[in-house]
């Protein structure tokens, strides 16, 4: 009996949990299925080629608080090994303008190791709704705009717009996510969607559903002909600045973070494998494939960006915060 | 027609079959789990098709989603742990069906109304084809809300006899739903300071502990699930199908809620469940009392989350916009394979959704056809001594909760629900009333903030809107007449009124007491609806109270020694769950499972040495075939590998 006993428990040490080392495991802040998780899979299904030893990446799905669930856990992983890389949400990055107080995620501890789009984000409005233009939009008290919960950029962009740029339109706050904001526009009950990206309007049949009424990016994209240049219409300058940096998330779709802890060369090994996936050809073509779009930029010029958006006067912070609120 | 014969070649090949099969028989696996589901499976399967063409990976990935909720039945009626979120309204009458002998009559009549609802659903899918889009847009915000409210109103049927119960226990429902987030102000209600409780408590969770924790508890106290003379397997198997099909319009009714009700994103499986659940118990028929085993508790829910399937995919092909969590993952999986949901489905795609269809409709019938092949055995389960099904089901309701979130609070939170579970239960308290104002409570609220800012109060006056409150009317008077006939329904007044379950009355009043205090510091719109239902609970309870003390019932005084040894196997499971707890966070979720199965069949006498080490292994290496191989996940650091 007692072999037996020690064989067993020895058997159940060797399978217990493993941290392999050759694999990475990329956590995702969301649920399966949506743009963030198909992106990471995607990330998942060509990376290890580029980094030494091949190894496998896996998935793993930690949804909650919109990736701040896992931004917390990431901030505090000790590991050094780089073998837990994250994919958190793009307005974490602002969270020391939005959130001041809050000491959840720092985006100055963590190593971005790359965005995967820079792609602009829009606004839309449904061609039945009656509204082609995004004057058309600002200027009518009736229209309506649909958004989920009040901190996603559904509601913080058209929120920041309406009070930079004196807009009348009515924010209907509420929806469960991006999807439901979409049908209630096919019933004809909202007109219209702030803060989709690419991946979504590109999507199914989405453009030739809807009106793309206005480019919310800090550059002019050219990705789609027709729409305004929202911050064109910044009445100043310091109302543009404030604006921009409302806007400022959509420049860093998709990021990809590792631990504050990683080592400098674990995180340069890394940073160089998603340098090496920009030309990637089994990854354009898979993300072509799969309908994403995706515009990688390394994790370096990702770190800069955010420093220049936290570097932001206390004037423009205040003026951006109130624009959300 | 020639898209259809073309479809029907392209699965005839073997090897796409092959894989519908795969997936049918991966569905039905985790589906038998507690704690995991489609989104489960789909997780693990969608990488898998990357290297698939896309008809092969349609029959894999449909194969499996369309069937874990034909095989979480198994569960639900041997142990009444629900399977999946899905099927925790078969407990209420599944397992007390297990509990007299007719486990195999109850598997039987499930399946059969779990093949012919998802045929339905498929069907339902195919006809709608050409008026799919109009079809979707039908509903509106408004009219969602007023499907909310008739929902709602169900708890009249859910809770019968002990009505006032049935009602503070459903009230209770929406307080524990609202949680989290509110979905205008984005403001934080009761959370307790924790990103935990963000997106509320959750579902799996919550009815793991309700109705798993609650049965399992239960079971501990007897020797085996059923004392029963059970029927021959295979004979109350097929007296189970004749039952379903005897009650076909019942089968079709709820099959029908399903589909319809799946078609719209939002709703949601476990609403859905509910819904059909109560609309079965509108009428007993000749069965015993809704709760003690009546057939059509079964059927009913069992029907509908099947067909659910088809309509939650007319929206997914329609517009692209998932009808459930699972229609999610299956989005992106089609779009991985160049699969374009919209318009364009209709033409180019038309082949490969015929094929999602008939790999539905097959999917069904594989499905249903291996579990009443497994019947007879499975249905043996309800003799196996309770000493063995205990512990080793416990360890899969715990690792099933713990691996949503990994967290302690996870295990705190089932231990709750599961406290809950069990007082209701000893005291005769609708735990449906609970689930049905736990599953409804944020569509109430979501649906009323949208709708208010949408359009106002003219929602009142829509025509499908006014035709619900005429059936609410309509079923407001029918209930009035049934009560005066004394009708008896679900998980009520077996017991006579007592005043020593007065104690539960007074705990529900502080703890909603205390919540409506707290909600006075959020903002209006976030504290609306939880003073609204707080206060309405508030006063409920304190009727109830007045009306328990003034109605002359029996006192029954309790010594602390006596009610100690009452609740015995109660407080002896609690402690097995708060050791299988500790084994898990202090050595992980391999080895704990393990340590803990072992001990506890050796303490139970249950075994002998050797049978106990082999169900230890297996239970051991199940958990890392599903959680390190399988769906690697990372798992907190065992408390003993930090120190």
């Amino acid at each position: 009996m007692k072999k037996f006993l020690l064989a067993l428990g020895a058997a159940l040490l060797v399978a217990s949990p493993i941290h392999a080392q050759d694999r990475i495991t990329l956590q995702v802040g969301y649920s399966p299925g949506g743009s963030y998780d198909r992106v990471s899979r995607l990330v998942a299904e060509h990376l290890g080629r580029h980094l030494e030893g091949t190894p496998d990446i896996i998935v793993e799905n930690v949804p909650g608080a919109g990736s701040l669930v896992l931004g917390r856990q990431i901030m505090a992983e000790s590991a050094t090994d780089g073998n837990r890389i994250a994919t958190v949400s793009s307005a974490l990055a602002l969270r020391p303008v939005f959130a001041p107080d809050s000491e959840d995620f720092d985006p100055t501890q963590v190593h971005y190791l790359a965005s995967m789009s820079n792609a602009a984000s829009y606004c839309v409005s449904h061609k039945n709704s009656g509204i082609e233009t995004f004057a058309q939009l600002l200027s009518d008290p009736d229209a309506t705009v649909g958004a989920t919960g009040k901190s996603s950029t559904t509601y913080t962009f058209p929120a920041a717009l309406r009070s930079a740029l004196g807009g009348e339109y009515k924010i209907v706050s509420g929806f469960d996510g991006g999807t439901e904001i979409i049908l209630a526009m096919e019933r004809g009950e909202i007109d219209v969607r702030c803060g989709i990206g690419m991946n979504t309007l590109t999507l199914n049949d989405n453009l030739s559903r809807f009106n793309v009424i206005a480019e919310l990016a800090l550059q002019p994209k050219g990705e789609i002909d027709g729409p305004v240049f929202a911050l064109d219409l910044a009445p100043d300058a310091m109302t543009r600045e404030a604006l921009a940096l409302a806007l400022a998330s959509s420049e860093v779709h998709f990021p990809i973070v590792a631990p504050p802890a990683a080592d400098p060369e674990v995180v340069a090994a890394l940073r160089d494998a998603f340098r090496a996936l920009m030309t990637d050809e089994a990854f354009i073509a898979a993300s072509e494939a799969g309908n994403l779009y995706t515009r990688i930029t390394p994790g370096d010029e990702v770190e800069a960006m955010i420093a220049g958006f936290l570097a932001a006067s206390p004037e423009v912070r205040a003026m951006a915060r109130a624009f959300v609120e | 027609m020639e898209n259809v014969i073309l479809a029907v070649m392209q699965l005839a090949d073997p090897y796409r079959a092959g894989m519908l099969l795969l997936g049918v028989c991966i569905g039905l696996t985790i589906g038998v789990i507690p704690g995991l589901g489609g989104v489960f499976g789909l997780t693990l399967l969608v990488p898998l098709t990357y290297s698939l063409d896309p008809v092969t990976a349609v029959a894999l990935l449909v194969g499996m989603a369309a069937v874990t909720t034909t095989s979480d039945t198994i569960p639900a009626v041997l142990l009444g742990v629900p399977g999946t979120v899905g099927s925790a309204a078969t407990v209420i009458d599944g397992h007390p069906m297990a509990e007299n002998g007719k486990a195999a009559e109850a598997l039987g009549a499930a399946y059969t109304a779990s093949l012919i609802g998802g045929l339905f659903g498929a069907a339902i899918l195919a006809l709608s084809i050409p008026v799919m889009r109009p079809l979707v847009l039908l509903l509106n915000t408004g009219d969602l809300l007023g499907i909310t409210i008739f929902g709602l109103t169900l708890v009249a049927v859910l809770s019968g006899g002990s009505q006032l119960k049935g009602l503070i226990a459903a009230l209770l429902g929406i307080m524990v739903s609202l949680i989290g987030l509110d979905p205008y102000e984005g403001s934080e209600r009761w959370t307790f300071g924790s990103l935990y409780f963000w997106e509320g408590v959750p579902t799996a969770i919550v009815f793991l502990g309700l109705f798993g924790l609650s049965e399992l508890a239960s079971l501990a106290g007897k020797p085996a699930i059923s004392t029963a003379m059970p029927l021959p397997g295979r004979r109350g198997m097929f007296e189970g199908a004749r039952s379903a099909l005897r009650h076909w319009r019942l089968v079709l009714r709820t099959g029908g809620i399903g589909a319809v009700l799946g078609a719209v994103p939002g709703i949601g499986v476990t609403v859905i469940e509910w819904i059909a659940y109560g609309a079965a118990a509108r009428n007993k028929g000749d069965g015993p009392a809704f709760g003690e085993g009546n057939i059509r508790g079964v059927i009913g829910p069992e029907s509908a989350n099947n067909s659910k399937e088809g309509g939650a995919l007319i929206p997914t092909l329609a517009f692209g916009i998932p009808g459930s969590a699972t229609m999610a993952i299956l989005l992106g999986a089609f779009a991985i394979h160049g699969l374009s949901p919209g318009p364009g489905m209709l033409d180019e795609h038309q082949p490969t959704m015929i094929v999602m269809i008939i790999s539905l409709a097959l999917a069904n019938v594989i499905g249903a056809c291996i579990c009443l092949g497994l019947t007879p055995t499975l249905a043996r389960l309800a003799s196996v001594p309770a000493g063995i099904v205990v512990p080793t089901t416990l360890v899969f309701v715990v690792l099933g909760a713990f691996q949503s979130h990994k967290e302690v609070l996870d295990l705190v939170v089932l231990f709750l629900f599961g406290l809950i579970g069990i007082s209701f239960r000893l005291s005769g308290w609708s735990r449906p009333a609970f689930a049905l104002g736990f599953v409804l409570g944020p569509n109430l609220e979501r649906f009323f903030v949208l709708t208010y800012q949408i359009s106002g109060w003219s929602w009142l006056g829509q025509p499908f809107v006014l035709i619900l409150f005429a059936l609410i009317f309509a079923a407001g008077i029918r209930q009035l007449s049934g009560w005066r006939k004394g009708r008896t329904s679900v998980e009520t007044g077996k017991t006579p009124r007592r005043k020593d379950d007065l104690w539960l009355v007074g705990l529900i009043a502080v703890a909603v007491g205390g919540l409506v205090l707290w909600s006075l510091s959020l903002p209006f719109a976030a504290a609306l609806l939880p003073q609204i239902v707080g206060g309405t609970t508030l006063v409920l309870a304190c009727v109830l109270f007045g009306a328990s003390l003034g109605s002359g019932g029996r006192w029954v005084p309790v010594n602390g020694l006596e009610w100690f040894s009452m609740r015995q196997p109660e407080i002896r499971f609690l402690l097995m769950f708060a050791v299988l707890s500790l084994l898990i966070l202090a050595t992980g979720h391999v080895i704990g499972p393990a340590v803990f199965v072992l001990g506890a069949l050796l303490t139970s006498r249950a075994l002998h040495l050797w049978g106990a080490a082999l169900i230890s292994l297996a239970t051991a290496a199940i958990s890392f075939a599903l959680f390190n191989l399988l769906v690697p996940q990372t798992w907190p650091s065992p408390w003993l590998s930090i120190w």
